[in-house]
């Protein structure tokens, strides 16, 4: 049987348009298909503020997470200072994070530019908090981001299908290997109870004089955070366990919006420009393997979920890693034949 | 003689002129202030600028003067960055990247937030052909937005503005007692100083809203010197520094040598969409700043506050000090005299 490879990714957010986009680019002979219910802007990718930023990470993972965080930085900076940075949403941005004091730097901040603790003077200005870093990443416009990747992936042949699948044997029998990134979709299409929604409210505001990103989070474990992106700043946030509602809700919007003035009071003059809660794909660990569980499909699997709130950190790193398994699949599948 | 408030006016529209209206306002409240001007927001020389805080092109004010004075203004800029007000203000803090042809050990490094001299690895991917560079924060000033802020503070005190053009300082002595020169590369004319001479600067101003740091490089001469600055809403592009230029008119290869030279430094910006063009004559003194009191008979007395080059932005503020200062000194031994 000489013919190409077929692929199938399902899911079209940040990590199934990046993985596509990386096996076309990386492997021969191969048809790559997207196959997804949502796309840009409606994935939950799209209305996150693109931020890169490993900063919760799960323990077991430490290592692996700081691997994809890393190359994932390494991309972006390439894609900033190319041609392409506008095209690609993809924008530089240095700032503050202020969070609990940490006894050793984190193992990524070595390979992050201008990474540093604040010094006692620096942290004068803002009252309450006695630690804190700064350091150079990136804010992505999601939306810009995906679109980019979309039609550079068709410009390059490949194929997308708009469908909600129910399970994976829909399409099992018309593809060699099918790498699933469907995000909080994989509850349903995998019946896998791990994965759990951390809801996130934000609001969208106009005030471009804000040049910096600020994250803070205080005792209470409230996260707040100002993540200026390239039309818009995005304020937030929320990290509620479980909550599966993507309605607004106004005292989360307001306790927002009191936090977010308290750290930046020139915010007072700034517009709304909206408001959006998304649910990140929050799992213990992160499951990017072969699936050697699953019963009853010809097809091989390569999961790549479960990305909670680090999509956006992760997803060129996790992309790279994913297109590894498949080419793993590819090499095993012609060693047979 | 019946000892009475001096009045005071301050000749001159611009950053200089306007803030040194309202310390002077501050400190001598009991004064009458007036503001003459032929020019205001958003025609002055200021209003063009990039609006960047960084002592730069100060002719050869000494250097101790440089840091009081930039570092009052600096202190100042970041505590209104902190305002509500900050906006309507137009002070925002600003990132970024400063790339020389050679090491430097610049004074103003203990000045600004957060300075730390760049790897050779960041050197490397950033800007190939810079031997030297540095990262820092500071402050951007919008001067569109400021200057009728400073304007507004001064008219909420009373303050009386005139929009008029003087041909002679000493004519203004016939009707106040005080005159505050703050009329820049005016000054070439008005106070009869040769000394003040323009280093032609063009920009042009884009919309770049990805660009969140700024860039800046200096090469062995000025005019090789690029900067990209990140703005309230465009991005200045630039520039050009061309001694005793008075040409205000907009050069096209200028233009393409900015433009070439930014782009040379963040590729991306060939999206950008164009604004508008801009050249303006920084006043520039060989001998540096001129703050310094010259006194006329019956107590009257003309305070000198111009030749700031490329820095007014960078220095108003501690020069207004300085002038609030020069007045009051001249003042007390004026009356000391009586």
């Amino acid at each position: 049987m000489d013919r190409n490879f077929r692929v199938a990714v399902v899911g079209a957010g940040a990590t199934g348009l990046s993985t596509a986009l990386c096996i076309q680019n990386r492997i021969q002979n191969c048809d790559v298909t997207i196959i997804a219910e949502k796309f840009s802007p409606s994935t939950t990718s799209d209305g996150s503020a693109g931020l890169w930023t490993p900063f919760i990470v799960p323990d077991k993972q430490k290592e692996i997470v700081t691997r994809w965080a890393l190359q994932t930085y390494r991309y972006l900076w390439d894609m900033f200072h190319s041609e392409a940075a506008y095209q690609y949403g993809v924008q530089l941005i240095s700032g503050f994070n202020f969070c609990q004091e940490m006894k050793n730097e984190p193992p990524w901040s070595k390979n992050v530019v201008g990474f540093r603790r604040l010094g006692k003077e620096e942290l004068k200005d803002y009252p309450g908090r006695e630690f804190g870093v700064f350091y150079t990443a990136f804010t992505i416009d999601v939306p810009s981001l995906l679109s980019s990747f979309l039609r550079k992936f068709r410009e390059q042949g490949g194929f997308v299908i708009a469908k909600k699948l129910k399970s994976l044997q829909e399409i099992d029998s018309s593809y060699d290997v099918i790498v699933n990134c469907s995000g909080l979709g994989a509850a349903e299409l995998l019946d896998d109870a791990t994965i759990k929604p951390k809801r996130g409210q934000v609001i969208r505001v106009k005030a471009p004089w804000i040049k910096h990103f600020y994250i803070d989070i205080d005792k209470s474990d409230d996260v707040t955070y100002i993540l200026p992106g390239v039309n818009s700043v995005v304020l937030g946030g929320t990290s509620q366990d479980g909550n599966n509602s993507t309605e607004d809700n106004q005292a989360d919007i307001d306790g927002i919006r009191e936090r977010c003035l308290k750290l930046m009071p020139s915010l007072r003059d700034s517009k709304v420009q909206g408001t959006w809660a998304g649910l990140r794909p929050y799992r213990e660990t992160l499951r990017l393997e072969i699936d050697k569980v699953t019963a009853g499909l010809k097809a091989k699997i390569v999961h790549n979920y479960g990305h909670g709130g680090s999509g956006l950190t992760l997803f060129w790193g996790c992309a790279e890693d994913a297109t590894n398994l498949v080419l793993d699949l590819l090499k095993s599948r012609k060693a047979r034949l | 003689m019946a000892a009475r408030e001096p009045s005071i006016c301050v000749l001159g529209a611009g950053v200089i002129g306007l803030s040194s209206a309202v310390r002077i306002q501050d400190k001598f409240p009991r004064c009458d202030v007036t503001l003459l001007a032929d020019r205001f927001s958003p025609d002055t020389t200021s209003d063009g600028s990039g609006g960047f805080w960084l002592p730069h092109l100060v002719g050869g004010t000494n250097q101790d003067s440089i840091s009081k004075w930039s570092a009052s203004t600096l202190d100042y800029m970041i505590s209104l960055t902190k305002s509500p007000l900050a906006n309507q203000i137009g002070v925002h803090l600003v990132s970024g990247y400063s790339f020389f042809s050679e090491p430097q050990c610049p004074e103003w490094r203990k000045l600004v937030l957060g300075y730390r001299e760049v790897t050779d690895k960041e050197l490397k991917l950033l800007l190939p052909k810079a031997k030297f560079g540095v990262f820092y924060t500071t402050v951007m000033i919008n001067v569109k937005a400021y200057l009728p802020w400073l304007i507004s503070r001064f008219k909420q005190k009373n303050g009386k503005v005139i929009q008029s053009r003087v041909d002679k300082i000493e004519d203004l002595l016939q009707k106040y007692d005080i005159v505050v020169n703050c009329t820049g590369i005016g000054a070439n004319k008005l106070a009869n100083d040769s000394d003040v001479i323009p280093i032609r600067g063009q920009v042009t101003r884009v919309k770049a809203p990805w660009i969140k740091h700024f860039m800046t490089y200096e090469g062995s001469d000025e005019h090789c010197e690029k900067y990209i600055l990140p703005g309230t809403d465009t991005v200045v592009l630039g520039g050009t520094g061309q001694r005793g230029d008075w040409n205000t008119q907009i050069d096209d290869r200028d233009q393409q040598m900015i433009w070439d030279g930014c782009l040379e430094m963040i590729p991306s910006l060939k999206h950008a969409e164009m604004i508008r063009h801009w050249a303006g004559l920084r006043p520039h003194r060989s001998s540096g700043v001129r703050i310094e009191t010259e006194k006329f008979s019956g107590g009257k007395m003309v305070v000198h506050n111009y030749g700031h080059g490329g820095a007014g932005v960078t220095l108003h503020w501690g020069c207004a000090g300085q002038v609030v200062e020069e007045i009051r000194a001249a003042i007390k031994s004026t009356v000391s005299r009586l």
